[in-house]
């Protein structure tokens, strides 16, 4: 055996017993500290991957669905649109889709008067493609016959809803059975009867007002020959990119966007949250790496003169470091299981049954199994250079300043 | 056989040079036991830890087993200190998670070969030095003298030419301390292995088939008057 592998050897066998006799509480206080840390650098990944993938929901099942089609620029509206949508509902990889037009800009209740789209949409289909008109706070949804009725996102009417941030810019004290006048493309005004009003908790959904086809049709004889826009919602499995591609040839002069494509305000967002996680983390990794170090260096300090005296013995100085390394790689490993273990089976189901209320909805923690092994791996490295450097500063001593403590 | 050739030791202390060793000469015949005595701060632990490679000289050399070992690589020094020397501290200087058996047996581990056979090393040492009772049992639960003769023990478990020992006896009782002579002794006899042993107790020199005398860092012929 070579002196590599006889040091290799020792430093295995005395890391063996150092960590089975040796001090069981700075064993527990090494792999506690460890665990904590790790949780710490799991936790805020998690809680931003949770809150975009909050945003992502909100997105997709409130505002564009998984793809949204538009007249090109210049067009304004996409003409003959129950053509297309029977096209793209006989779409392999289609589940559902339903066109808007913008016909309102304007509400009004009493006093209170803002501007806010107002859109016709057929509302089986639109049932089919959104989750909104399954957020009913109060009242019920559109019908397909109905041609007075009109459904407001709470942001809308407010509903003596106080609290929320967007209350004083609202109508304030609408409810259902109230009745709101709606201005409509060409200056027209019409009373509508609210059916209902919908609270998707995403502040671009909740400032939405939506008539029925109907309605439109009655007060606007163009309207049914035209759309705003087609949201597409796709079968499970099928992406919007690949969505996208099979629904092109369909017409031409129609922009095709997917949701990423049109939320890139909100990517600088998520991007900004990625800043923050990487500062974040690399402070926890900072923290490890000097909790690993002073444990390592108060340790060595501690045993000096045996160190001294191993060496005088004869004991390799990379039998020793070894024995070091592999004691630390151990603790490093087990803290990081259990700091693993206690934000999957811990915190994650806690903060499930106790979601956070972020201004997007609520949010709970997502892990990534490959992130968080890196972040394992990378804690297991950080710990091993820490352990590295006073390590090898106390086997470069003079044995004799080792073992009088010098 | 070693030889020590005009050895100086000066420690420098901040601005202060304190010469420890000044120019000693001497021989030990392979087989011998000797005491180097002294007074307290003569110099004879500064000695012993030339000889035994854990320091190196300021001048001089020491010649061990024909070989100059104060020009050596610390990494040969260390090898040299593995495979050929064994040493025994004061203080015993057992690793505390690590049993009698295992203490001993930890240079024959570092030496190198097969598992079987220095476990069985390891106890037919402690069988010499009278702890074959002792084996699993931990520093914590043995007695300083039954610490320092598992010492001795691990000084020997790579069959080492020469041992040296720094004041082996200091921190035992009497009885624990004729004890640990007494083994020296009879592993000399038994075993041919040189000792060299430090001791500034007189008495020791009874075990010892020669002394030599240190005073304030050189040789002398005739011990210090006590008193």
């Amino acid at each position: 055996m070579t002196r590599v592998g006889r040091s290799l050897r020792v430093a295995v066998f005395l890391a063996f017993k150092g960590l089975i006799r040796g001090n069981f509480g700075v064993t527990a206080m090494t792999i506690l500290l460890m665990a904590l840390i790790f949780v710490d650098v799991l936790f805020l990944p998690a809680l931003i991957r949770g809150a975009v993938r909050t945003i992502d929901d909100q997105v997709i099942n409130t505002v564009t669905s998984d793809l949204v089609i538009t007249a090109s620029a210049g067009a304004g509206t996409i003409d003959n649109p129950g053509a297309l949508l029977a096209e793209i509902e006989r779409t392999n990889g289609v589940r559902a889709a339903t066109a808007t037009t913008r016909v309102g800009t304007q509400i009004s209740h009493g006093s209170e008067s803002n501007a806010w789209s107002v859109d016709a949409i057929d509302p089986s289909s639109y049932r089919r493609v959104f989750t909104t008109p399954g957020h009913l706070i109060e009242g019920s949804f559109l019908r397909s016959a109905d041609t007075t009725g009109i459904v407001l996102g709470v942001d809308v009417a407010g509903a003596d809803r106080t609290h929320e941030r967007t209350y004083s810019r609202s109508l304030k004290t609408v409810h259902a059975g109230d009745v709101v006048t709606v201005t409509l493309a060409g200056g027209v005004t019409r009373p509508f009867t609210v059916r209902g009003i919908y609270q998707n908790r995403f502040p671009l959904s909740d400032q939405g007002a939506f008539i029925s086809d109907a309605a439109a049709a009655a007060i606007l004889p163009g309207a049914p020959d035209r759309a705003t826009a087609i949201y597409v919602k796709a079968d499970a499995g099928v992406s919007s990119g690949a969505l996208k591609v099979r629904l092109e040839p369909l017409r031409t002069g129609v922009n095709l966007q997917t949701p990423e494509q049109l939320t890139a305000a909100i990517q600088d967002q998520i991007d900004t949250f990625d800043l923050i996680n990487n500062i974040m983390r690399a402070m926890s990794l900072l923290v490890a790496a000097i909790t690993v170090f002073i444990i390592t260096y108060v340790d060595l300090v501690n045993r000096r003169r045996q160190i001294g005296i191993e060496r005088a013995i004869g004991i390799t100085a990379t039998a020793m470091v070894g024995s070091y390394v592999i004691k630390t790689v151990v603790n490093a490993i087990v803290g990081t299981l259990v700091g693993l273990a206690v934000f999957v089976f811990a915190l994650t189901p806690f903060v499930q049954s106790h979601p956070f209320q972020f201004p997007n909805g609520p949010v709970t923690l997502v892990l990534d199994a490959q992130e968080a092994a890196r972040n394992m791996g990378v804690l297991v490295a950080v710990a091993v250079v820490s352990v590295l450097i006073p390590a090898v500063r106390a086997m470069r001593m003079k044995i004799l300043d080792a073992i009088w403590g010098t | 056989m070693i030889r020590v050739e005009n050895v100086s030791k000066i420690y420098t202390l901040g601005t202060v040079k304190v010469t420890a060793l000044r120019d000693v000469s001497f021989a030990v015949d392979d087989g011998e036991m000797v005491c180097i005595s002294g007074r307290s701060g003569s110099g004879k632990s500064t000695l012993l830890r030339q000889l035994s490679l854990i320091d190196k000289p300021t001048a001089g050399r020491v010649i061990f087993d024909g070989l100059d070992v104060v020009s050596l690589s610390e990494s040969r020094r260390s090898a040299l200190r593995l495979d050929r020397l064994g040493y025994v501290f004061q203080e015993y200087a057992l690793i505390p998670e690590l049993t009698a058996e295992e203490n001993v047996f930890l240079p024959a581990m570092m030496r190198g070969g097969r598992s079987r056979d220095y476990h069985a090393r390891a106890r037919s040492l402690l069988e010499l030095v009278g702890l074959d009772a002792r084996v699993a049992h931990r520093p914590k639960e043995l007695s300083g003298g039954e610490q320092q003769r598992v010492a001795i023990a691990r000084a020997l478990v790579n069959e080492p030419s020469a041992i040296y020992a720094d004041e082996p006896t200091a921190n035992l009782d009497s009885f624990s301390g004729q004890e640990v002579m007494q083994t020296l002794t009879r592993l000399n006899a038994e075993l041919g292995v040189t000792i060299l042993f430090v001791s500034h107790d007189p008495d020791d020199g009874q075990y010892a088939s020669r002394m030599i005398h240190l005073r304030d860092g050189e040789l002398v012929d005739e011990p210090e008057p006590a008193g």
